[in-house]
């Protein structure tokens, strides 16, 4: 149920720091190995020429994810917040590897060095697998209760009350002082399993969701709007998506088909092997669109250009808006119409495809009237 | 081997809260130190940690886009991560920086650390949890090349892990230092390099000889550090107005900003003012507070010759500070520095490889 004041539509886009390239496999993960020639590495030469299309392309943030293996994003943002000056930055986290106190110190040392262009994306973990890999050996809905607490403690960091905490998880001593006049920074949540839903209708500023056809998101909004409405709070909502868009529709249904011919069909399997042991309800959910499909390219349109060939052989966000440029604006403008104000968009690779939308989707949006949030004040402001 | 220098990277007094414009400004201080130690020729810019402070995880990486061959040497405090979460990190930050990185573990003990973030050990628990914190951190920062690493299972009281480093990557392990506070035992396994309290040198010779001992027996070698302010003059004389009024001023901080003290003792330190080299435990080496590191006094060459004695006992790393910083670097680089060059002890040495 979108509230009657809407907030001007929010267009982020994504920093592949585990490297980039051209294929459906280049980023995320699991990596199954393929194309590795002509891949890019994340280095730091290669992400400064991301964010600062970025910048130029006039999204409003990018959004910097962690894994293992990825490189370190409270580092990648210490860094290249200094190249740009309007983008926002999106710091993925998990929480559990860290303090929360320490985190907020974290956090307002990269307000102070962004002049408060940070939010914070707190994912509650990844598959049993990589959390145990980095110390963390808390099951699943037990995660989320963390995050609940994470979240709360990372606040009252800024509350200025000095108080002592002693939850469940985390006992601090009295809180550091915060630098003064730095902004606390908003919180971006995922999570599609029932406790996940409790927790961000209780604690985040926006429901982040990947991406789903338009039925399941407008059903998901009104759920998660009572739910935070039963507690007095309203959400914001955030759509994951991969984008394929070209100037006309079938040039860009030729393109993915290409990208789809050249995966063998080994590697899908082994790649949605490796992904069914994520024990997480969003895949669960991304697989299942796929699931008793044949892998025909316009079999996998699951809805009207949604396309879920990228989730074959990527882990989470596995689905692309595929089109013309008017197509992919209109299916953007129908989820903003359900509820959807913050949209984070990849494409392949990164630093082509943010400055290829830039000049062509961007300016659509603005024209059909979905206003870009450029003065407006939204959440990442 | 060769004497290596640091420059302290100030982010402000513990307590003391600064300002909005003082906040506001630290990121341009911190740039133009950083840029002024690398163009001095200091080898390392030491980076402390501590709350009310910025993150010197975050200060570090920012400061990778300014500086190009400046090693960064950066303290964060074992109790507010996980080891695998920051072995994670300090390969990344090797990556970004081109491999510069040293880690500095501060003990706990010596810090307030605990009581701001929260601990709730007592000492022989924090010396069991720093042992194992060690344990997991030096293996999953040796590159995945070194047989008998991957992956790491480990099962302590404090830590577990399964199927640990995975994803790391094949980067040079960063030097990890120790403070001397920590047990022998500890500094044997783990540490590559230890930070001394600076002392009298009859203190500092022993304290060397027995931790290098108990190195030496676990097959392993361990290097010193420490840390010491800079009062540097062309007169002796003028070097020791200038520490009289540090101590004045010193005594006015200390009593906004601490609770350690009562008034008589800071009414004994105004009436020392006017013996002020009563803390001059050795020639040039003063300590007018004794949980402060100490300061060397005096002019060019004084100093560089007590630096020359540090070497000669065994110390290969002094970590400097001076404020105001910047100026206080380049006078130490162009005034003293060539003074040690011409004794030989900043040759780079020709085979082993520094980390």
């Amino acid at each position: 149920m979108p509230s009657p004041e809407r907030q001007p539509i929010e267009l982020n886009w994504f920093l592949p720091t585990n490297g980039d390239g051209r294929h459906l496999t280049s980023s995320g993960l699991p990596k199954v190995g393929l194309f590795q020639q002509g891949e890019r590495a994340p280095t730091l030469e290669y992400l400064r020429q991301v964010v600062r299309a970025a910048e130029q392309a006039r999204f409003d943030a990018i959004m910097v994810p962690t894994a293992s293996g990825f490189e370190d994003p409270w580092l990648i943002t210490a860094v290249l917040v200094q190249e740009v000056r309007r983008l926002k930055f999106l710091l993925t986290l998990r929480p559990g590897l860290e303090l929360p106190a320490y985190t907020a110190h974290r956090a307002a040392t990269l307000q102070l060095l962004s002049d408060n262009r940070l939010a914070l994306h707190v994912v509650s973990g990844s598959s049993r697998f990589e959390q145990r890999s980095l110390g963390d050996f808390l099951e699943h809905d037990e995660r989320y209760a963390r995050s609940a607490e994470f979240i709360e403690v990372l606040q009252a960091a800024w509350s200025g009350e000095n108080q002592r905490h002693h939850g469940q998880y985390y006992r601090s001593g009295s809180s550091p002082a915060i630098a003064p006049h730095v902004q606390p920074p908003a919180i971006y949540f995922g999570g599609a399993s029932s406790v996940a839903e409790q927790v961000a209708a209780s604690h985040a500023q926006t429901y982040l969701m990947w991406g789903e056809p338009p039925a399941m998101i407008g059903e998901r909004i009104r759920r998660m709007s009572e739910l935070a409405a039963a507690q007095g709070r309203t959400l914001r909502f955030g759509l994951r998506l991969h984008v394929f868009a070209a100037a006309t529709a079938d040039a860009a249904w030729n393109h993915v088909e290409g990208l789809l011919k050249e995966i063998p069909r080994e590697a899908i399997a082994q790649a949605q092997q490796q992904m069914a042991r994520y024990e997480s309800v969003g895949q669960t959910r991304q697989s299942s669109l796929v699931q008793g499909r044949t892998h025909g390219v316009r079999e996998l349109e699951v809805s009207a250009n949604l396309w879920a060939g990228v989730g074959l052989v990527r882990g989470g966000a596995g689905t692309a808006l595929v089109g013309s440029y008017e197509d992919v604006a209109e299916r953007i403008e129908e989820y903003h119409r359900l509820g959807v104000d913050s949209f984070i968009l990849s494409g392949y690779p990164h630093l082509e495809e943010a400055i290829h939308l830039g000049s062509e989707l961007l300016p659509l949006l603005r024209r059909i009237g979905v206003s870009v949030s450029r003065s407006k004040r939204g959440p990442l402001e | 081997m060769r004497l290596e220098f640091s420059w302290q990277l100030p982010l402000g007094n513990e307590g003391a809260l600064l300002d909005q414009a003082s906040w506001a400004q630290q990121p341009g201080e911190w740039i133009q130190l950083a840029q002024a130690v690398e163009y001095a020729g200091i080898d390392q810019l030491w980076i402390p940690a501590g709350p009310g402070q910025a993150d010197s995880l975050g200060v570090a990486a920012a400061l990778c886009a300014h500086t190009r061959n400046l090693g960064l040497t950066v303290s964060i405090a074992p109790e507010v991560m996980l080891p695998a979460a920051l072995a994670a990190t300090a390969q990344s930050l090797q990556s970004i920086s081109g491999n510069r990185l040293r880690l500095h573990l501060p003990d706990s003990e010596q810090s307030n650390v605990r009581r701001v973030f929260g601990e709730f050990l007592n000492r022989d628990q924090r010396s069991e949890r720093i042992g194992e914190y060690m344990t997991i951190l030096g293996q999953l920062l040796r590159p995945p090349s070194t047989p008998s690493s991957v992956p790491l299972n480990f099962s302590g009281r404090y830590f577990q892990l399964e199927n640990a480093g995975i994803a790391r990557r094949n980067l040079p392990a960063p030097a990890l230092i120790l403070d001397d506070s920590q047990s022998g035992a500890l500094l044997a396994d783990h540490a590559d390099w230890c930070l001394l309290r600076p002392g009298h040198p009859h203190w500092l010779r022993k304290e060397i000889h027995r931790l290098q001992r108990a190195a030496e027996q676990q097959g392993r070698s361990l290097r010193f550090a420490c840390n010491l302010g800079l009062i540097v003059r062309s007169s002796e004389e003028q070097a020791w107005d200038a520490a009289q009024t540090y101590l004045a001023n010193s005594a006015d901080r200390v009593l906004a900003t601490s609770r350690a003290l009562d008034s008589e003792q800071i009414i004994e330190m105004s009436r020392q003012h006017q013996q002020v080299r009563r803390h001059e435990i050795h020639p040039n080496l003063w300590r007018p507070f004794s949980d402060r590191p100490a300061l060397l006094v005096g002019t060019p060459r004084q100093v560089a010759t007590r630096l020359q004695e540090l070497h000669g006992l065994g110390v290969n790393h002094i970590s400097l500070q001076a404020l105001p910083a910047v100026s206080e670097a380049l006078r130490f680089a162009e005034q003293i520095l060539p003074l040690l060059q011409s004794q030989g002890l900043r040759e780079e040495e020709d085979s082993r490889a520094e980390s």
